[in-house]
């Protein structure tokens, strides 16, 4: 047997930041900070960026909407995910870092945005609290109730070295799927709402009900191949309406869903 | 072909090929890690008694998953803790409080919620009787389909179906007296779970969440199932598709979660080719649900039709598709399936297939239905047969062999439909699709005709009072395969 609290439960509490970020965040590595600016042409500008999605270097532009203020983490950067940079907003309802949102439902507020993007249909990216990878601590018996929408929810995908193997499933909930030809995506990459990862297993179109694997273990010979090297991934869900084909809501013509709740659940196994 | 053959063609076959860890198979030992009934019924009286047994000597956590006949939308699942060598008997009959359908038992197997519990507002009951012995009824539920702006939303769609059974792991013992997950499940002299409670506060303090209490599934349960109308005097015994290998690890879920699912087993599926010296070859499908499907495909479905007069002769055939909804609840059908389910908020629109069926007499005269898609010379023979192709609609089909309005063999009402047989004994052949364009889907590098189906004939027979029933599970042609 696997167990996964066992092994992770220091981890989890180096990822449990608790603080949020709402509307716009804005993200610092050890140098510089950044603000990712998403339809926000006039912010782009003021900064000397043409087009409305933009990603700009605190200093350059002041965001009309929200004066976000750093606060110092209450928790220790985890050495296998990325800086956790975290800042306030005037909003007071929700304090989350890319790794912690305020939803209890693992879905972010909607219109959020996390660092470093590249969505593929040009959606925002909304950080998510839960991490499924293997040096996560979500995997397991729980089942998550989340509502996916056409903001991308980028959930930190944590790998430890290991020869470790997995499963993400979606299933309905008893709340109303939309009939309007809404389909759940869901893709590995390497920053949140980024491009997939090489190979046809590492997206797929999971319509309302269905299931990937990933494997790091190079054992299974099936699934999304992920190096067996400690980094933080990310697993990306969108709601999207497009073609059957389209796994990443990137397809010409590929238009907004709309909310769709599902249960989500990660399991990790260990080959042995 | 017994299992230990499959295995060594399997082997063989990944030798020789890429390495691709076997797949998934449906196991003609008959157990596994997964049971698929194919149906239930508790129409008109009707009671469908299912056992599930652990043949081995390790304590299982397993799901038990009842489905309805139109969507297999999800009505009622538990997890069933099972002590080694445990023997689970329980039936499924007409709620005694309602008007659905509720899984009744008397057994002392762990169950977690226990059965007999308050689901409003689907109560179920639990009755001390005389001897001690405890009667447990809890309703099926319509949440997942009426609240999913279904137009037919009636509790009486859940009085037919079929059942799922996955085997989510073998229990383990953990390391605090509170974590004793194998031991609890064990049953004493008494006959019953050494603590029960144990298992049940697992869920609630968050135990099992710290030490999920299960390893890998290995298999070894087997299912058996006899559909019974005590006032009409007929039963009907079935079992259900073993598959084995489904999972490579544990999926123990917490109660009230509709995971797992039976598609989310491994990608991998061995399939029958009977293609050169290798009959069975393992292939990477890409995802669970086609897995499944893959094993369970079949171009067509053979059996016996009985409808003889001067003995009271009444054929049903039961056909289940356990993985069509993850095929058809979709924007956009997925092979091998054509058509895609809606169940609302305006009308219901099934996830209809075109089946072709060849009729045979005992003296091999044969008959097969002309069909609109069929080319024909004109002028048409004015007594041309009905124009419109057979479909099969619902994802458990009873099919009543006669004209319109012929009484069920296995007394079902619900989901009922008919085909009209030319002979009143013989056998039939149901095709998927039509001899031009068959159902098929191209996975792994093979192309499979047919869809993913299972069931069986019922036969009645009457002699003045008193009636027999059997009945013979249908005989499949898995082999059409070909590497694409």
């Amino acid at each position: 047997m696997f167990s996964i609290a066992k092994k992770s439960t220091t981890q989890v509490g180096e990822f449990l930041v608790g603080f949020c970020f709402l509307a716009i965040i804005s993200t610092s590595v050890s140098a510089a900070e950044y603000r990712l600016f998403v339809n926000d042409q006039a912010a782009c500008s003021s900064a000397g960026k043409t087009g409305s999605v933009c990603v700009v270097e605190i200093g350059e532009t002041t965001p009309s909407t929200v004066t976000p203020t750093t606060v110092t983490p209450t928790t220790v950067t985890p050495t296998t995910s990325p800086p956790a940079v975290v800042t306030t907003s005037t909003d007071d309802d929700c304090v989350v870092s890319t790794w912690e949102d305020c939803g209890g439902d693992g879905a972010a507020s909607p219109g959020t945005v996390s660092s470093e993007t590249s969505a593929p249909s040009g959606g925002t990216v909304a950080g998510g609290n839960l991490d499924f990878g293997s040096g996560g601590s979500n995997a397991g018996v729980k089942t998550y109730p989340v509502t996916v929408t056409n903001d991308i929810i980028a959930y930190p995908f944590t790998i430890i070295q290991g020869a470790y193997y997995g499963t993400v499933v979606i299933v309905p909930t008893s709340k109303p799927f939309p009939d309007d030809g809404t389909e759940v995506r869901m893709w590995w990459s390497k920053t949140a709402g980024g491009q997939p990862l090489a190979g046809a297993a590492c997206s797929g179109n999971l319509g309302r009900e269905g299931s990937r694997y990933w494997d790091q273990s190079g054992t299974r010979g099936y699934g999304c191949t992920i190096d067996n090297t400690a980094a933080t991934l990310f697993l990306n869900l969108q709601a999207c309406i497009s073609t059957a084909n389209d796994t990443t809501c990137s397809a010409a013509g590929a238009a907004a869903g709309s909310p769709a709740p599902i249960y989500l659940q990660g399991r990790l196994n260990e080959a042995k | 072909m017994k299992k230990n053959l499959i295995s060594l063609a399997v082997a063989a076959s990944v030798l020789g090929g890429a390495a691709v860890q076997a797949g998934q198979y449906v196991n003609p030992d008959k157990t596994g890690q997964v049971l698929l009934f194919p149906f239930y019924n508790a129409d008109n009286g009707n009671a469908t008694n299912m056992h599930i047994v652990n043949t081995t000597g390790k304590a299982k956590a397993v799901k038990i998953r009842f489905v309805e006949y139109k969507n297999s939308d999800e009505v009622l699942d538990f997890n069933l803790y099972l002590s080694k060598y445990d023997h689970f008997a329980f039936g499924i009959v007409k709620d005694p409080n309602g008007t659905g359908a509720a899984v009744i038992t008397q057994d002392n197997s762990c169950t977690v919620p226990a059965l007999g519990s308050p689901n409003a507002p689907f109560d179920g009951t639990a009755t001390t009787n005389a001897d001690g012995s405890v009667t447990r009824v809890q309703p099926f539920t319509n949440f997942q389909y009426a609240t999913s702006k279904d137009v037919d939303s009636v509790i009486e769609r859940t009085l037919t179906g079929h059942v799922e059974v996955i085997e989510m792991g073998v229990l383990t013992d953990g390391a605090t007296a509170k974590t004793k997950w194998a031991t609890f499940a064990t049953h004493g002299a008494t006959g019953v779970p050494a603590n029960c409670a144990g298992i049940v506060a697992g869920w609630t303090s968050g135990a099992f969440e710290t030490d999920d209490g299960v390893d890998a599934a290995e298999g070894g349960l087997y299912g058996l199932s006899y559909h019974i109308n005590v006032e009409s005097a007929a039963a009907y015994g079935f079992e259900p598709t073993a598959i084995d290998d489904w999972s490579t690890g544990a999926t123990h879920t917490n109660p009230g979660s509709l995971l797992p699912t039976v598609v989310e087993g491994v990608p991998t599926a061995t399939i029958h080719t009977s293609a050169g010296a290798t009959q069975y070859t393992s292939i990477n499908v890409g995802n669970g649900a086609q897995a499944v499907s893959a094993v369970l495909m079949t171009e067509s479905l053979n059996n016996d039709v009985m409808v003889n007069p001067a003995i009271g002769g009444m054929t049903d055939w039961v056909v289940s598709f356990p993985t069509k909804r993850a095929h058809v609840d979709k924007a956009a059908a997925v092979a091998p399936f054509t058509k895609t389910w809606t169940g609302g908020p305006l009308k219901e629109t099934p996830a209809c297939e075109v089946i072709s069926l060849a009729q045979y007499d005992r003296e091999e005269q044969t008959f097969v239905a002309v069909v609109s898609t069929d080319l024909q010379f004109s002028p048409t023979p004015p007594d041309a047969p009905a124009a419109d192709p057979a479909k099969i609609c619902n994802e458990v089909a009873v099919i009543a062999m006669g004209t319109p309005g012929t009484a069920s063999a296995l007394n079902v009402t619900t989901g009922l439909s008919t085909i009209e047989s030319t002979y009143t004994e013989g056998w039939q052949s149901m095709l998927f699709g039509t001899s031009a364009s068959k159902n098929s889907m191209t996975v792994g590098g093979y192309k499979m005709t047919g869809l993913p189906a299972i069931g069986f004939g019922a036969y009645k027979v009457s002699n003045g009072a008193m009636s027999y029933g059997n009945a013979a599970e249908h005989k499949t042609v898995s082999n059409n395969v070909q590497s694409s």
